[in-house]
């Protein structure tokens, strides 16, 4: 069995062990199984270890994968949707990310039996494993029926998991998250469909122009079937795919191909990471999970979107991206803002991470949208420093919320008094969220605005922009540390002078997490950048090229 | 003049237009089964003319027209006894007052 | 005829034979003996249905006067037998001992209508086929249960079934008159619709004709403006045969239709398509948005069955002309689609009719709270169908809803059709995100809300059978859709049209690469050629 596979896969088995487990073993069960597919994830690094730019590794263009699977799956006359799964600098750390973050969240699962939640942990664990899989398949998928079928799957568990073991107001979160997600992927299911069509078109279309006969050669069978490709990197790379999809006078009713599907796979992705104004079903979903599951869909799902852009948008539609780059961008900087500006009004301490998120996935798209070195380094780095930060800001919150059962900023007070160890990690956790020079958050922040001031060139917008994202940092100072001055400073108060401090499982939580923030922020070449940006520079040359600026 | 087909259609449409008029004003359950049959039979009167002037001499259209009349009276014998049986619940067959289901 | 070609018809005969057998059977007044009519009526279907896969498909299409069996008669035969029996198992209990004779005989003859629709070449015998169909679903929803609701809805069914048929006879008269013969096909040289079709000259008679017969059928499909009925019928009508309702009709109609337009070529005049254009999005929009406002499970289920309709409508009006292929073939879609629908949605209303809340049969959402704590794997089929119904992965209906929009997506530039049923498959495919959020109302009551008084079981393991049936083969035909999929290509290629009847842009760019078949190759198709040479 392939790596790849096994990756994917060993959660799902996980997850029907667990249906025979007796009661009392199955949290156990499901935290060796996550654990073991962290450790198998590890093994990844071996392919990737030499560092950035190396050709062995990322190859000379964009689209060298490692750990490649390819079988057929639905096959009806040559028509071929593949089992297709491979790894590059874009996916690897984005698995890591993933099969951490479940390790952690399953370890946050633990004290599972005093949710006071009337189903039995049997159901939780084993829907909680089928979303790790559907995450880690989204990440490695590289045929794009396979990718939206996983993007598809990942949706299920976690409709049930917000909605049978979330708060008050659970149905309505599930539905609204559902349902978001939903409208966004049946954008992207429109272009999986018309992207299927137009290949097929554009690859016929090129053998007739090199006088190849296309029934003669077997490529159409004579009973009109056609041979269009899912193949995403085929998608990328193939110049006669890519010429067709960005020539001028390739319509799609009636409006430019490439923009169109640009806008159609950019809202799909976008309402996953999310931007304003399809950001609503964020804090929501995020207030009434339970705490695991708020860290997955912080720390995960929400890097769905940033790799959607990466994986698909731009390399398949450069075109489009430059075309509606002004607009990218745009949204992402009103997402800094106006996500910034609505943490600084919440009272409820979940709520305002939640919108916390918002903001800092606003950087993501901003990088991404000037179409510059580093602003895409900065993205993905961001995307990586989000998902440590974010998923620990959540435990922290959901720690004191099992003590203190309410989420209220302004009943708390010099918590750190009475738990100087959580305290020690909060400060960690929120500073890294602020940005602060030395932890995750400020490089992919300061990479990020130096991309956007180095398009210039390209687009006059781009300073405006970068200096509005970057007077933002502010906003985001302001709403943490008064957060942090509410809650963690200032005296002591009696309600809360019984609470234990962080308990050794905490800790344990914390503490990985905690170390990830401080080496990132300190040493982000050897971390994050040595394994992306080799394949980022190559996508971004390609991208480049294919837009006609390169 | 003489007769053709296209009088008979007229008939058959008129016919065809006065079924549909009756199944939409009449509210007594065995007056829309009147506006029924007038439509059946606005479609029998079509086939035996069109057999008699267009068809190919195998009188598809006769035979159809006599299993229409067959339906017809089966219909009838049907909408007979679900009236039966709206009247045992509800002692009307005024079909507006069968008024329980709205939605 | 001889008896050869007779014995061809072995499962037509069964069913018939079961059914009166049910009748005599039911008429005796013993109870005992009414408790076998349900078994022998499964035995009925499981016994055409053993016939039908060993007939297999025919190596052509065998033309008899009246009768036309080909691999399209194979698939609907196997696809209304097998959904058939699961429909007995959900009635198994159904209604009262003194009534299942009758009851179990009309099930039988209405599905022997649907065998009949898909083996009829002619258009008396698929208007009587129809209404075979038709009529026992009439009497039905008035014995299915004591209440005056039900006979209301039989009323209601009643006449407006009375109409749709009276105005499809009216239509097949005009097209009569058009053609001057019933026949649908000819395997010689002698007259029939197909042979005059295929001179290419739609009179407006023919138009007329199609126009009234499309008005006919869509009353069986349940299509808009005549889907006024559903709501109130599947309301009125008990559960289990409501899963009867919203299924073979539909599959009847749909049959007929395509036995029609490819009679006619699928040399569809321009009035007609825009009448299926505009409907097929009426119906989808419509179907959806009412459903969205019910409260009522069974009155939303009966709108999404009219949005489902929408659905396999813009497969119907792709046709076979954008080629063979999975995804390209709108009949194929079609048939695939009409297959796992009927599955699906039986399933729900099985999952309606297995409980009982306060002693009354479900009805409400409110009903369906809390079912997933009382019995775990009904829950979970629930949710099987719903997600389904909803077109998401991992279940059948994704693949259906694949395959039915993009063969949509599939025509070439130069097809004269193709912005049109792009357009039609993007409000297609936003309507089943709007879809999503009824169904995802189902889901959420049974697994997400609590009840003080949580649903009851009351069903017997038929139904139980009836619900695993219907929801196990929607996982099964997502991983491995390809069998299914293949038999409803192979039942598509009799109603492929020669290409001269797409209707093809003059200045196309390409046309050296066309999605058309060169009329040549299609006699090398192995069920194409018979049917019509």
């Amino acid at each position: 069995m392939d790596l790849l596979t096994l990756i994917v896969f060993l959660p799902t088995l996980g997850a029907v062990a667990c249906l025979v487990t007796p009661r009392q073993h199955i949290r156990m069960v499901a935290l060796a199984v996550s654990f073991v597919t962290f450790v198998l994830s590890l093994t990844l690094f071996g392919t990737f270890w030499a560092g950035s730019g190396d050709v062995a590794i990322f190859g000379e263009h964009y689209g060298t994968l490692h750990e490649t699977v390819r079988a057929d799956w639905i096959v009806g006359d040559r028509f071929a949707i593949e089992y297709f799964l491979g790894v590059d600098g874009l996916s690897f750390p984005l698995i890591i990310l993933t099969t951490l973050v479940s390790f952690l969240a399953c370890l946050a699962s633990w004290n599972f039996d005093s949710w006071k939640v009337n189903r039995g942990p049997r159901a939780y664990f084993i829907l909680f494993l089928l979303l790790e899989t559907g995450m880690l398949g989204v990440f490695v998928a590289l045929d794009f029926f396979l990718f939206y079928i996983f993007w598809e799957l990942m949706l299920l568990p976690m409709y049930f998991l917000i909605g049978v073991w979330g708060g008050p107001r659970r149905e309505y979160a599930a539905i609204k998250f559902f349902l978001f997600t939903l409208g966004g992927s049946v954008l992207m299911l429109v272009a999986l469909v018309a992207m299927y069509f137009f290949s097929d078109h554009a690859i016929t279309q090129a053998m007739v122009e090199q006088g190849v006969d296309v029934i003669e050669s077997g490529y159409r069978d004579g009973v009109g079937v056609t041979h269009g490709t899912f193949d995403m990197i085929e998608l990328a790379t193939n110049t006669a795919i890519q010429g067709y999809f960005g020539a001028k006078s390739t319509l799609f009713l009636g409006l430019r191909f490439a923009p169109l599907m640009f806008a159609f796979l950019f809202i799909g992705f976008a309402i996953k990471l999310p931007i304003v104004p399809l950001h609503t079903w964020l804090p929501d979903a995020h207030v009434e999970s339970p705490t695991p599951i708020s860290m997955i869909l912080a720390g995960v799902l929400l890097k769905m979107g940033g790799y959607g852009f990466l994986r698909i948008c731009y390399p398949i539609f450069p075109s489009g991206g430059y075309t509606l780059a002004f607009y990218v961008a745009m949204i992402g900087v009103v997402s800094i803002v106006y996500g910034a500006l609505c943490a600084m009004a919440q009272t409820d301490f979940k709520r305002l991470v939640a919108y916390s998120s918002v903001s800092h996935m606003g950087f993501v798209l901003l990088g991404i949208a000037v179409m510059t070195k580093s602003g895409m380094q900065g993205a993905m780095f961001q995307m990586i420093a989000h998902g440590i930060s974010s998923p620990m800001c959540f435990f922290l919150v959901g720690v004191i919320y099992e003590r203190a059962h309410h989420r209220e900023i302004n009943r708390f007070g010099g918590l750190w008094l009475t738990m100087p160890k959580y305290g020690t990690m909060a400060t960690i956790g929120f500073f890294a969220a602020l940005g602060l020079p030395g932890l995750c958050g400020f490089i992919g922040e300061v990479w990020v605005l130096l991309g956007t001031f180095a398009a210039r060139d390209m687009f006059p917008w781009a300073i405006p922009m970068a200096i509005v994202a970057a007077s933002s940092v502010i906003l985001t100072a302001g709403y943490i540390l008064w957060l942090i001055q509410r809650v963690y400073l200032g005296r002591e108060r009696e309600e809360y002078k019984g609470f234990l401090d962080a308990s050794p499982r905490e800790m344990f939580v914390l503490v990985p997490l905690a170390v990830l923030c401080i080496a990132l922020g300190v040493l982000p070449m050897q971390t994050v950048f040595n394994f992306t940006n080799g394949t980022l520079d190559l996508m971004l040359a390609q991208v480049l090229s294919g837009a006609g600026v390169g | 003049m003489t007769i053709g087909v296209t009088h008979f259609l007229v008939v058959g449409a008129v016919m065809f237009c006065c079924g549909l008029y009756t199944m939409s004003t009449k509210r007594n359950a065995i007056g829309i089964l009147i506006g029924v049959e007038l439509v059946l039979n606005s479609s029998a009167l079509n086939l035996v003319a069109f057999d008699r002037y267009m068809g190919a001499g195998r009188l598809d259209g006769q035979i159809m027209a006599l299993f229409i009349i067959v339906l017809a009276a089966a219909e009838a014998a049907l909408a007979v006894g679900i009236c039966i049986n709206v009247y045992r619940n509800l002692a009307t067959v005024d079909v507006d007052k069968a008024t329980q289901l709205r939605g | 005829m001889n008896f050869e070609q007779l014995s061809m018809l072995a499962p037509e005969f069964t069913m018939l034979v079961g059914g009166c057998l049910a009748l005599l059977v039911g008429a005796t007044s013993a109870s005992q003996r009414a408790q076998l009519v349900s078994p022998l009526a499964f035995i009925t279907i499981v016994a055409a249905l053993l016939m039908t896969l060993s007939l297999g498909t025919p190596e052509s299409a065998q033309v008899i006067p009246g009768l036309w069996l080909s691999s399209l008669t194979f698939y609907v035969r196997c696809v209304a037998l097998v959904v058939g029996a699961i429909i007995v198992l959900v009635n198994w209990h159904q209604p009262t001992a003194s009534e299942r004779g009758e009851y179990m005989a009309l099930i039988l003859f209405s599905l022997l209508g649907v065998l009949l629709t898909a083996s009829s070449n002619d258009l008396i015998v698929l208007f009587f086929s129809i209404e075979l169909v038709s009529i026992p679903t009439y009497v039905l929803i008035g014995l299915s249960r004591e209440d005056s609701r039900a006979s209301e809805s039989a009323v209601k069914y009643f006449f407006l079934g009375a109409l749709s048929a009276a105005i499809l006879a009216y239509g097949m008269s005009f097209l009569y008159g058009a053609a001057g013969t019933t026949l649908l096909q000819t395997s010689g040289d002698g007259a029939s619709i197909a042979a005059w079709a295929s001179h290419g000259v739609m009179s407006g008679t023919a138009i007329v004709g199609l126009l009234l017969i499309l008005a006919g059928l869509a009353f069986k499909v349940a299509a808009v403006p005549l889907h006024v009925y559903v709501g109130d019928v599947y309301e009125g009508a008990a559960s289990p045969i409501t899963g009867l309702l919203g299924f073979v009709p539909k599959l009847a109609g749909f049959v007929a239709l395509i036995q029609i337009f490819s009679a006619c070529q699928w040399d569809v005049p321009d009035a007609a398509y825009w009448a299926i254009w505009a409907m097929a999005a009426a119906t989808m929009t419509v179907g959806n948005v009412v459903a969205l406002l019910q409260t009522n499970v069974k009155r939303m289920l009966a709108y999404s069955s009219v949005a489902h309709t929408g659905y396999m409508l813009v497969a119907l009006l792709v046709g076979p002309m954008a080629g063979h292929g999975p995804m390209h073939n709108g009949v194929a879609a079609l048939l695939f689609y009409i297959a796992v629908y009927g599955a699906m949605n039986l399933g729900l209303f099985a999952v309606l009719s297995a409980f009982a809340r306060r002693g009354k049969p479900i009805e409400t959402l409110d009903d369906l709270a809390g079912l997933a704590t009382v019995s775990p794997l009904i829950g979970l089929a629930t949710a099987v169908c719903s997600f389904s119904l909803m077109g998401l992965p991992p279940t059948a209906g994704f693949v259906g809803k694949l395959y039915v929009f993009s063969s949509a997506f599939s025509l070439g530039a130069e097809h004269a059709f193709q912005k049109p049923l792009i357009i039609l498959a993007v409000i297609g495919v936003v309507n089943s995100a709007i879809g999503a959020a009824y169904y995802l109302r189902i889901v959420a009551s049974v697994y997400i809300r609590e009840s003080d008084e949580s649903p009851t079981p009351v069903a017997g393991h038929p139904v139980r059978w009836g619900i695993a049936l219907c929801s196990i083969p929607l996982l099964v035909l997502f991983v491995w859709p390809v069998g299914l999929l293949d038999t409803a290509r192979q039942a598509s290629v009799p109603t492929n049209a020669p290409v001269h009847s797409v209707k093809v842009v003059e200045a196309s760019g390409i046309t050296s690469a066309p999605n058309t078949t060169p009329p040549v190759l299609l006699n090398e198709m192995p069920f194409a050629a018979a049917s019509r040479d």
